[in-house]
């Protein structure tokens, strides 16, 4: 065997085994997408049924009806989206900060930020939860959002990307009367995009799938957000309903993906953006 | 950039336009019930306003249990809430109201509490702890608008919800501890009559276990043994057993459980070693309902608020019944706790919405109530004169799973009861793992110790930070 039939065979081994993993992998989506579409006793099968015998579109009509889960969608893209959209702002300017400015305590600051991502989210939820009532955003949207406004994992990201950008730009801009915040709005954020994309997706897809900080901070039926929407559907001790929940569960991918597919080249592009610092 | 900057103060404004949406929300319903609590007293009937009093009420009821629930709250909006003018919206509160109620007394925030809220038993010794929880037990003494007279409630249900000799509580969706069985695979194994004691479930798991070499094809019992199912194993001992003193918690401080000393543990230790060893028993739950709904099981231990979802499931084609927890020995006498939820309400100041939620809280427990929920869920009605009537006797006699858990629920002891042990999730986490390492193996008197010891310890280590 030759080096190059070797080598084609190697290639041809490992796509073989990316397809295989990426298919194990999309599998349980791609199942629940056939339950979304089988009849109850198809779903309850003691053999496997991998396929629905037809196309009914009942189950989906049934998560509809029991729960307002076109409702909760809405709250879902505004609580992600904005919140999301917030924290690439809040981000994009600390980054700013730390990665062009000079000045006294800067990485201890940046270090002092860093340190919070070790603190669990849960041992802060009773003082968040304090915080938010007492400003009186109990049952508001921006209630909801309040914890999700400003990530530091976020700026991290930005941060290691900008310390990639040349410095001669932002110290020629300076010389040529550039202010800072020009210079940002200008020239930086321009050519941020892919790492712009990565941090809102990253951040839309986490938020999106919150269940407990919502579910806190809101009393109200009409404000609740797609995840509680699919625990409506479910039960312990009740019946549960296989096929509208993993209906439901299809329906709150949509956006995820939607989403994901469009900007995909671009997160690629703001992951790997930083990784070498040049 | 000018695009990006346009894009960029529109999402600005949208979300201070939202954010202000849902201020408005808020504030409309408490303007609402502002609304009311001023309005006079009325001037004719039974209406407690003018103008209608609007209260809250947060469920943890999801799938066609919350759709049950909804139907019973629109019930009360059409008739008696008509009739007193009280509008009840409800709303879903995740799976476990009491911790959600706590994290708000925890940050103080009393006035975000709901009107009335359905809460597990198990969380009435922290909720009776709350300044303002109205206790039917006071509510019942005043003797004002009562539509639901206390002695309709099944004694062992109200007992359930109640704390130190208070009354904290109207049961609402209750249920009890049943033994499901698959009536075809008895009949091939030419059993009868279901068991009625662990002993009995042996002689059964060995006639009904299917095995293809090694493998079990169909297992004799599922059942995972967990504190719901030991409670009820050993609280049903002789006429009844307090699993720990101050009779269970519910006079005083849980500070220690008397299972061990009582020999009640190791009475049923004894008994479920032979379990065990049938080696048709599967001791880990994995899908419990389904299993037994695909005939995988032929004996299943489970609440009755799962004889609906068998029953969805299967399409109702499954030929199963249901029969009470077989008793660790043929004289036990105490039968199974109540378990399930209860509802509870709250005084905001308001007057007039502690008297809408008095109302909606009784009408809950009421015959009309009970029974258009519990028809429609799957749990099992508390009220007394329910029973009594005929739409009820019918439809028990159209479904016989029911009966068999309305009967063991009313013939129980009200001492039979779920212990308001404080530390109910570690204890739940040692008798599971325990009684996991018991069926793969693991001694009779490690297994006894081992739970006896680890579950003082963790008492232990609440009332030295609580007492």
């Amino acid at each position: 065997m030759t080096a190059k039939t070797k080598k084609k065979l190697l290639s041809f081994l490992f796509q073989l085994l990316a397809i295989a993993v990426g298919l194990l992998l999309i599998f349980p989506i791609l199942y629940a997408i056939s339950l979304s579409f089988m009849k109850a006793p198809e779903i309850l099968t003691r053999d496997i049924k991998l396929l629905p015998d037809s196309i009914q579109w009942e189950n989906y009509r049934k998560a509809l009806q029991i729960t307002t889960l076109g409702r909760y969608m809405i709250n879902s893209v505004i609580l992600a989206g904005v919140s999301s959209f917030i924290r690439v702002i809040l981000a994009s300017l600390s980054a700013f900060a730390f990665a062009f400015f000079e000045f006294k305590g800067k990485n201890f600051l940046f270090m002092l930020c860093m340190s919070t991502m070790m603190i669990p989210g849960d041992v802060v939820l009773v003082t968040n939860y304090k915080t938010v009532a007492s400003l009186g955003l109990t049952d508001t949207y921006l209630g909801m959002m309040a914890v999700f406004l400003l990530s530091v994992l976020n700026i991290f990201m930005m941060r290691q990307y900008y310390l990639t950008f040349s410095k001669e730009i932002y110290e020629a801009s300076r010389i040529d009367g550039c202010s800072n915040l020009r210079f940002y709005s200008r020239i930086l954020l321009p050519l941020s995009k892919p790492v712009i994309a990565t941090v809102y997706i990253s951040s839309f897809v986490s938020i999106w799938n919150t269940y407990l900080w919502p579910m806190l901070v809101t009393n109200d039926d009409k404000l609740r957000t797609v995840q509680v929407g699919i625990t409506m559907l479910n039960s312990a001790d009740g019946s549960t309903i296989y096929g509208p929940i993993m209906a439901a569960a299809v329906m709150v991918l949509v956006p995820t993906v939607f989403v994901f597919v469009i900007f995909q080249k671009q997160i690629v592009g703001g992951m790997l953006s930083g990784s070498v610092k040049g | 950039m000018k695009r990006f900057l346009s894009v960029l103060t529109a999402l600005a404004m949208l979300t201070v336009s939202m954010a202000g949406c849902g201020g408005s929300t808020a504030s409309s319903s408490s303007s609402e019930a502002a609304g009311s609590s001023s309005a006079a007293v009325v001037d004719s009937g039974k209406r407690l306003s003018d103008t209608d009093v609007a209260i809250d009420f947060w469920h943890h009821m999801e799938g066609t249990s919350a759709v049950a629930l909804e139907n019973t709250v629109n019930n009360f909006n059409e008739t008696v809430g008509k009739e007193y003018g009280i509008v009840v919206t409800p709303s879903f509160q995740g799976t476990n109201t009491a911790e959600k109620l706590k994290t708000l007394a925890q940050a103080e925030d009393w006035g975000n509490f709901p009107d009335v809220c359905q809460v597990a038993s198990a969380g009435i010794p922290v909720i009776a702890g709350y300044d303002l929880l109205v206790k039917p037990e006071d509510m019942y003494a005043a003797g004002e608008n009562i539509i639901v007279p206390r002695e309709d409630i099944l004694d062992n249900a109200a007992r359930t919800f109640t704390y130190m000799d208070e009354l904290c509580a109207l049961p609402f969706s209750n249920s009890a501890i049943l033994l499901y069985y698959n009536k075809d695979l008895f009949q091939q194994a030419g059993i009868e009559t279901p068991p009625a004691t662990i002993a009995e479930m042996v002689d059964a798991i060995n006639k009904l276990t299917v095995k293809n070499g090694d493998e079990v094809e169909t297992y004799g019992l599922e059942v995972q043994v967990k504190r719901y199912q030991l409670l009820n194993f050993l609280g049903g001992m002789g006429e009844y057993n307090f699993l720990g003193d101050n009779e269970g918690g519910r006079t005083g401080l849980m500070t220690k459980t008397t299972i061990g000393e009582d020999g009640s543990l190791m009475k049923f230790l004894d008994e479920w070693e032979k379990v065990i060893a049938t080696g048709g028993y599967k001791a880990v739950e994995d899908n419990i309902n389904e299993e037994f709904a695909m005939g995988m099981t032929a004996m299943a231990i489970m609440s009755s608020a799962r004889i609906a979802k068998v029953d969805e499931l299967t399409g109702g084609a499954l030929n199963y019944g249901t029969a009470a927890l077989p008793t660790v020995s043929a004289d036990d006498k105490g039968g199974v706790a109540v378990g399930g939820s209860g509802v509870v309400i709250f005084n905001k100041g308001d007057e007039l919405r502690q008297t809408a939620a008095w109302i909606f809280q009784q009408y809950l427990a009421g015959e009309d109530a009970q029974y258009t929920f519990c028809t429609g869920s799957g749990y099992i009605p508390i009220n007394r004169k329910l029973y009594e009537s005929e739409r009820m006797q019918t439809f028990l006699a159209e479904n016989e799973p029911m009966q068999a858990a309305a009967t063991s629920m009313q013939n129980s002891n009200p001492n039979v009861q779920e212990p308001f042990d404080m530390v109910t999730g570690e204890i739940d986490t040692i008798i599971d793992t325990e009684m996991q390492n018991f069926a793969q193996g693991q001694d009779k008197q490690t297994t006894h110790d081992n739970i006896v010891n680890q579950i003082n310890s963790k008492l232990a280590e609440y009332v030295e930070v609580n007492s």
